[in-house]
């Protein structure tokens, strides 16, 4: 039963039915995600452009004006006063004059005087620690600084970043005009402050990050923080990268006109992702729905498909099986209500189709049994006739001489006492009684050629009628215009004697009648039927009264019935016993028509 | 002159109670007991009438009849059978059948 049921539609067909369901959601929602993704990231990208372009100009603008500031502190006159005439006072003077301007001053370092060998003349007051932190800084590009510084238009240029520690830093260098030899060096520090983090986050988004540091991919910061670098791509490319211990970015590089500075900004992937990743879950419910409503739905309609079918496979099985009285009921108006009905049809046309075969062979059986007997029956006649017609003839010869010897006594002993004489006359009836026994059994079992001729079923009845010596009452009732029947009248002559011998001995002597009644059968026999009032055929010797030597008479050897069953039906008719057990005997000789007279 | 029977039967019984039966009626009665032995008795004894069985060993009685009919052609002779008359066939003898009808046979032999 398992390997049915994983066979059967009603297990198939929603797996199948789940299955699709499955195949054309994942496939929508992957190609939905793919294209979601990639327009998700397209727009980031643009956003990351945009805002990076914003940046860069921001950036541009800012380092523009810190160059202008330092040109302005290189062109203070106290500056070029101490230059000319250093003194105790001009010195002062300038260190007065090394102070910073503009913006968020707390960011200077310090601000230094220095020749063309690179030597700090002169610097402004700072703390030891800034102090000693610049002392150790790498200052090997400074004299190249001074001579971008010269060919530029504010006349200074930006430095590359340093590190040391936490702290970031950079050295924007100015010529001082009229004094080739002698430049100002304006250290800054990165700011870190949370006042920068909220703006830039106004600018940019909570989620977005942004890094800067030296082109080449040193020292690099988060908002003043050391980071690592980003990615190498170029400027304005988008890229994807992940850090250390940290989530897949998303971004963009730019660098920072005039200086051997660039940045990145970035946005963590699952942030630009974050909508694909919603519509996935909305997709994922849908589709655990439609999974479940399409399961449900395909279950029930196989359902209806396959509980049909099933019924319709059992009734065939039971019709295969034999029980073709096995019917459908499927109360429904499709096509499988229309399958069931045409089920039916077949069905109806099998159980006919088969119960005419099997009356057709009962019929071909009865017949061929028939048939059979009726051969055996002829066999066992024969035999007996032979036997009876030698065994007859070689007793006529004794009973002869015993005939002979009893004339021969009766004719010299005519004056011999009545009691001799009456003894004598005993012998000569016994011997004249055996006599016409062996005669009967001879005129019985003799076989003749079958001559059959147009006979008169009235003549027939007639003289057979004539000749019984009985003291019962015949009747007769022969219709005028029955047909006349083509058989051996000698034949036919020995049944009916023998029918009739048969109903006269059937009442034992009693008062009785013997009816002889004839009809057409319509179908080309006659049916004459010879009935008497004796007391009928018991139950027992029903079924052998056509046996050859069955006999339940005292006297007799059971010939009759076979020898005339034999002979009607080798004249093409047929004797059988249509009465019931028990019941007064009728006898009915069929006995076919003669050509022309239906 | 009584009148002469041959009776000619293998069975011995059937000849000997059929000639004291014609003794009886008067008749001369001799007795063969085969065809041979009835045709010579009847060349020496020219017997009147010849009643003879039909089925005997060596040659039977419609031999028999056959050859008296051609050497006596005048001469009356009755065969008897314990068969049908219909079966003794080729002959243009009377024929009677076993058990004798004496009453019968006397009528066909005296009349």
């Amino acid at each position: 039963m398992g390997v049915i049921s994983r066979r059967s539609i009603r297990t198939k067909a929603p797996l199948a039915a789940v299955a699709l369901i499955l195949l054309v959601v994942a496939t929508l929602s992957t190609a939905s995600i793919v294209v979601l993704r990639r327009t998700l990231r397209d727009h980031a990208a643009e956003r990351l452009r945009t805002l990076a372009d914003q940046l860069g100009e921001t950036f541009r603008t800012n380092t523009a004006a810190l160059r202008v500031r330092t040109t302005g502190i290189a062109s203070r006159p106290e500056i070029a006063a101490y230059l000319v005439n250093p003194s105790a006072v001009s010195e002062a003077a300038a260190i007065a004059a090394l102070a910073p301007i503009g913006p968020q001053p707390e960011l200077s370092l310090a601000i230094e005087i220095r020749d063309q060998s690179g030597r700090v003349r002169l610097t402004s007051p700072a703390s030891a620690d800034t102090a000693k932190l610049i002392e150790q800084a790498d200052s090997s590009d400074l004299s190249g600084l001074v001579a971008a510084a010269s060919g530029s238009d504010p006349g200074a240029a930006l430095g590359r970043l340093r590190q040391s520690g936490d702290i970031i830093f950079y050295p924007t260098v100015a010529r001082i005009p009229g004094h080739a030899d002698a430049s100002i060096v304006n250290w800054r520090r990165i700011g870190n402050s949370a006042q920068a983090r909220t703006q830039l986050a106004r600018i940019l988004g909570s989620e977005a990050s942004f890094f800067f540091g030296n082109a080449d991919g040193t020292i690099w910061s988060e908002l003043g923080q050391p980071a690592l670098p980003p990615a190498a791509a170029p400027a304005g490319q988008v890229f994807e990268f992940t850090r250390p211990g940290r989530e897949t970015v998303i971004g963009v590089r730019g660098v920072i006109e005039s200086t051997s500075w660039a940045y990145s900004l970035e946005f963590p992937a699952h942030v630009v992702e974050a909508p694909a990743r919603a519509f996935m879950w909305t997709m994922s419910s849908i589709a655990a729905g439609c999974l479940i409503v399409g399961g449900l739905a395909a279950w029930w309609l196989s359902r209806r498909v396959a509980v049909p079918i099933e019924t319709l496979r059992e009734a065939a099985d039971a019709i295969a099986a034999g029980r073709t009285d096995q019917r459908v009921h499927l109360s429904r108006e499709d096509q499988l209500g229309r399958l069931g009905a045409a089920f039916n049809g077949m069905a109806a046309e099998v159980e006919a189709v088969r119960r005419h075969l099997e009356e057709a062979v009962e019929k071909r059986t009865g017949e061929l049994r028939s048939a059979q007997e009726s051969l055996a029956r002829r066999e066992k006649l024969a035999l007996i006739g032979h036997l009876a017609s030698g065994v007859g003839h070689e007793i006529r010869n004794p009973l002869g001489v015993m005939a002979n010897a009893v004339y021969y006594l009766e004719a010299v002993q005519a004056d011999a006492s009545p009691q001799v004489r009456q003894y004598l006359g005993i012998l000569r009836q016994q011997i004249q009684l055996c006599a016409k026994i062996v005669n009967d059994l001879l005129e019985l079992s003799r076989a003749t050629p079958v001559k059959r001729e147009r006979v008169g079923v009235n003549r027939l009845v007639d003289e057979r009628l004539q000749r019984i010596e009985s003291g019962a009452a015949f009747v007769a009732d022969i219709p005028h215009d029955l047909p006349a029947v083509a058989v051996d009248p000698v034949h036919a002559g020995q049944v009916l004697d023998n029918l009739l011998s048969n109903a006269v001995q059937a009442m034992n002597g009693t008062p009785g009648t013997v009816s002889v009644r004839a009809r057409a059968t319509g179908d080309g026999f006659v049916c004459l039927e010879v009935s008497d009032t004796g007391p009928g055929i018991s139950q027992e010797h029903f079924s052998k009264v056509f046996e050859p030597l069955f006999t339940t008479k005292a006297r007799g050897i059971g010939l009759g019935l076979a020898l005339s069953k034999s002979l009607a039906q080798a004249n093409g008719g047929d004797l059988a016993l249509v009465s019931a057990p028990d019941q007064s005997a009728t006898f009915a000789f069929i006995l076919p028509v003669a050509e022309g007279s239906a | 002159m009584s009148r002469r029977i041959l009776i000619v039967d293998d069975d011995r019984d059937m000849v000997r109670t059929l000639c004291d039966i014609f003794s009886l009626r008067g008749w001369d009665t001799d007795a063969a007991y085969s065809g041979d032995e009835a045709i010579k008795a009847q060349k020496t004894g020219g017997y009147d009438r010849v009643l003879m069985d039909v089925k005997m060993p060596g040659v039977d009685g419609i031999a028999a009849y056959k050859s008296l009919s051609r050497l006596f052609p005048k001469l009356p002779v009755v065969l008897m059978t314990a068969h049908r008359v219909a079966d003794v066939e080729h002959t243009s003898a009377r024929v009677v059948t076993k058990p004798l009808d004496l009453p019968a046979l006397f009528n066909m032999l005296e009349g």
